[in-house]
């Protein structure tokens, strides 16, 4: 074990290196005495301290489900080429005490919550888990940031930053009050807030995100099959572009939806805003034709495979070319 | 063939989240029951409806379709617990160091008696009692499909049996 | 002579009635005369009784159905046709407004003054049941998050209201029924994500 974690001291990816940015300073401060206590008295000060030191790890398949569950904290995944799971952190012990269980093909981990859970303590989790893992993340508060290299990522959370990166079959977050960033290179993404915002970057092919009253920030790198995007008070912004028949789809009721898309784009366009107006920068002002309710536009551009459908009850609409 | 089938088989996401709603008691039961793990049976749930969506051209309507899925669904967890089988001996041997862990503890099944002890049965001879006794595949189907020998699947029934029986008298 | 030893491997298929003709007389013959055999063969018929009960369906725990949706690969999706539609339309009706993911299909679609209505009405009594659920539940929810779900509840709820007063002055105009509803969708997905909350809290 002492020579595995000697290894690891060396070895690791430069991600696992950046320990806690969000750490209070009250936890900052237990860890700092806690490495004197270590030096000074040997490897239990952590549990002098009250807080469990984890070094856990299993051999899993490459495709291997694993659950992580952590109520609060920070937790920090990231995908290795190696088919196992390792895990450092700190828990400390009036929240609950580390878990590790399941096969090789379905594996469970996190934080169990003590019976006599006491609010304030915080838990950080550094995870790897094989590239092809399908992860499972649930939490209550909790600042999530995975890096994934492969397989899906499913977050439920009800506070907390959530960002997941890397390259994913398929992804799914549902928070609360959390922000959601997205920073994707393929797959299929589906994001839902309530107050949080949303911000998908990189390229993905299909994309469904929704929220009350924060905003969704789309900026695709590559076209797009198709992109749902849904606020009530939030604005939407969207730069890229959309495949031959691609679709995108975006919904507010007061926030203003943006549009940055190809000058060329070929596409059937439908924008209603019921109570707002349009700007129009895309296309030549003769080609719009207004009705057939009130608030409504259509048009075609080129041989109009793609679709456009834009609804507002009171915002605004922008359509700009891209490189504006 | 059932309209609903019909139309999802015309590619009606709609349609097949209804095909959905009406199998995936019956899909997930039997996951659960041949890999006795609540997390893992979810997931192959989980597969077995991507599959069939993706395989849907190829159901012609000469089973019934709960029929054709359920046997989408024992290849899918089949298969993956030989490939599972498989890897894990691989990593194994080759991440000795890794493996330091912790007892594992099973989630339970089931809440019923016979459902933990079918849980708690050996692979092998959970998938034959599962496919023999509740799904009422032959043995040389469960043969064909688990890739042993019929005597296995008769070997294995016989011991499954046995088993279940000491569990429920303990 | 049979023993016991020849006949207790031929119990399984005996109760199963894969044995052949003679084999099957062989054994019954032997049960004739061995209560121990009778013994087994009558604990094997309970263990298959038992087995026979157990429930064919098992509901799983959580919905699945969100893991398997974005998986769905959209290339199968096809040009549907007025009674394609109307059925998907009635499909929605029946189950998904109830279930969140469903939903938002529906904006593809123009919606019918009767489909609007009946889609209003469904999800009238949806939300009444989670928002009484979550009302009973409301004292396990922090109360950072209590006054989030209370605060973006607030916003959407104005929201159909000014949307649904513009719909009285202006009836059947498809793009307000498409907005609202996606706005009840979305109420329906906050109340069930605030209720997922409590239970997980």
């Amino acid at each position: 074990m002492g020579g595995r974690l000697a290894g690891w001291a060396t070895g690791r990816p430069s991600g696992a290196r950046e320990r806690d940015p969000g750490a209070t300073n009250s936890f900052r401060a237990a860890r700092w005495l806690g490495l004197v206590l270590t030096l000074g008295l040997g490897s239990n000060a952590g549990a002098l301290l009250g807080q469990e030191v984890v070094h856990a790890g299993r051999g899993v398949s490459r495709d291997a489900v694993i659950r992580i569950v952590l109520l609060t904290g920070s937790l920090r995944v990231n995908a290795w080429s190696r088919d196992s799971v390792w895990v450092e952190g700190r828990v400390d012990a009036g929240i609950g005490r580390f878990f590790l269980a399941g096969a090789a093909s379905a594996l469970k981990l996190g934080v169990e919550p003590a019976q006599d859970y006491q609010p304030g303590g915080t838990a950080d989790l550094d995870v790897r888990v094989p590239a092809g893992a399908r992860l499972r993340v649930t939490s209550a508060a909790t600042d999530i940031d995975i890096t994934a290299g492969g397989g899906s990522v499913e977050v439920t959370t009800g506070s907390g930053r959530v960002r997941i990166a890397g390259s994913v079959e398929a992804v799914s977050a549902e928070t609360l009050d959390g922000n959601v960033e997205l920073a994707l290179n393929g797959g299929t993404g589906r994001v839902r807030t309530a107050s949080g915002t949303i911000v998908v970057r990189g390229v993905i092919r299909d994309l469904e995100a929704s929220t009350v009253s924060g905003p969704v920030e789309v900026g695709m790198e590559r076209p797009i099959a198709r992109a749902r995007m849904e606020t009530v008070s939030g604005e939407i912004a969207f730069k890229g572009s959309l495949d031959r028949d691609g679709r995108l789809e975006a919904q507010t009721h007061g926030g203003d939806v943006e549009l940055r898309l190809p000058a060329r784009l070929a596409a059937a366009f439908h924008l209603v805003s019921y109570g707002g107006g349009l700007v129009n920068k895309l296309v030549a002002p003769a080609t719009l034709h207004r009705g057939p309710g009130k608030g409504e536009w259509s048009f075609t551009t080129g041989d109009g495979q793609a679709t456009v459908e834009i609804r507002t009850f009171k915002g605004t609409i922008t359509l700009k070319p891209k490189g504006e | 063939m059932n309209e609903t089938v019909r139309r999802a088989q015309q590619g009606d996401p709609t349609a097949f989240r209804v095909v959905y709603e009406t199998h995936v008691g019956r899909v997930y039961a039997l996951c659960l029951r041949l890999c006795g793990d609540r997390m893992e049976a979810e997931e192959h749930t989980q597969d077995v409806f991507v599959r069939a969506w993706q395989r849907l051209d190829g159901f012609r309507g000469e089973s019934a379709f709960s029929t054709w899925l359920h046997r989408l669904a024992v290849n899918q967890v089949l298969q993956a617990q030989r490939a599972a089988g498989r890897r894990a001996a691989r990593v194994s041997m080759a991440d000795p160091a890794e493996l330091a862990e912790r007892a594992p503890t099973p989630t339970p099944a089931a809440p019923s008696d016979l459902e933990g002890a079918i849980a708690a049965l050996p692979e092998g001879a959970r998938t034959v009692f599962v496919l023999h006794d509740l799904e009422g595949y032959q043995h040389d189907e469960i043969a064909e499909l688990s890739g042993i020998a019929e005597g296995t699947s008769k070997a294995q029934l016989h011991r499954a049996r046995q088993l279940l029986r000491e569990a429920l008298n303990r | 002579m049979t023993t016991c030893e020849t006949i207790t491997p031929l119990l399984d298929e005996f109760i199963d009635g894969t044995l052949s003709l003679d084999q099957q007389a062989e054994v019954q013959r032997h049960l004739a005369g061995c209560p121990d055999c009778c013994s087994e063969v009558v604990a094997l018929r309970d263990l298959l009784g038992l087995a026979r009960v157990l429930p064919r369906s098992v509901p799983p725990e959580r919905n699945l159905w969100d893991g398997i949706a974005p998986r769905l690969s959209p290339v199968r999706s096809r040009v549907r046709g007025p009674l394609q539609l109307r059925a998907l339309r009635i499909a929605a009706a029946l189950g998904l407004l109830l279930t969140g993911a469903g939903l938002a299909s529906l904006w593809y679609y123009r919606i019918s003054p009767h489909d609007f209505a009946t889609q209003a009405r469904r999800y009238d009594a949806a939300s009444t049941t989670l928002a009484e659920a979550l009302a009973r539940d409301a004292g396990t929810l922090p109360p950072a998050t209590r006054a989030v779900v209370e605060r973006n509840l607030a916003i959407v709820d104005a929201a159909i209201r000014e949307a649904e007063n513009a719909l009285r002055t202006d009836p059947g105009n498809a793009a307000l029924e498409q907005m609202l509803v996606v706005r009840y969708e979305q109420r329906l997905a906050l109340l069930r994500r605030a209720g997922a909350t409590g239970r997980e809290s």
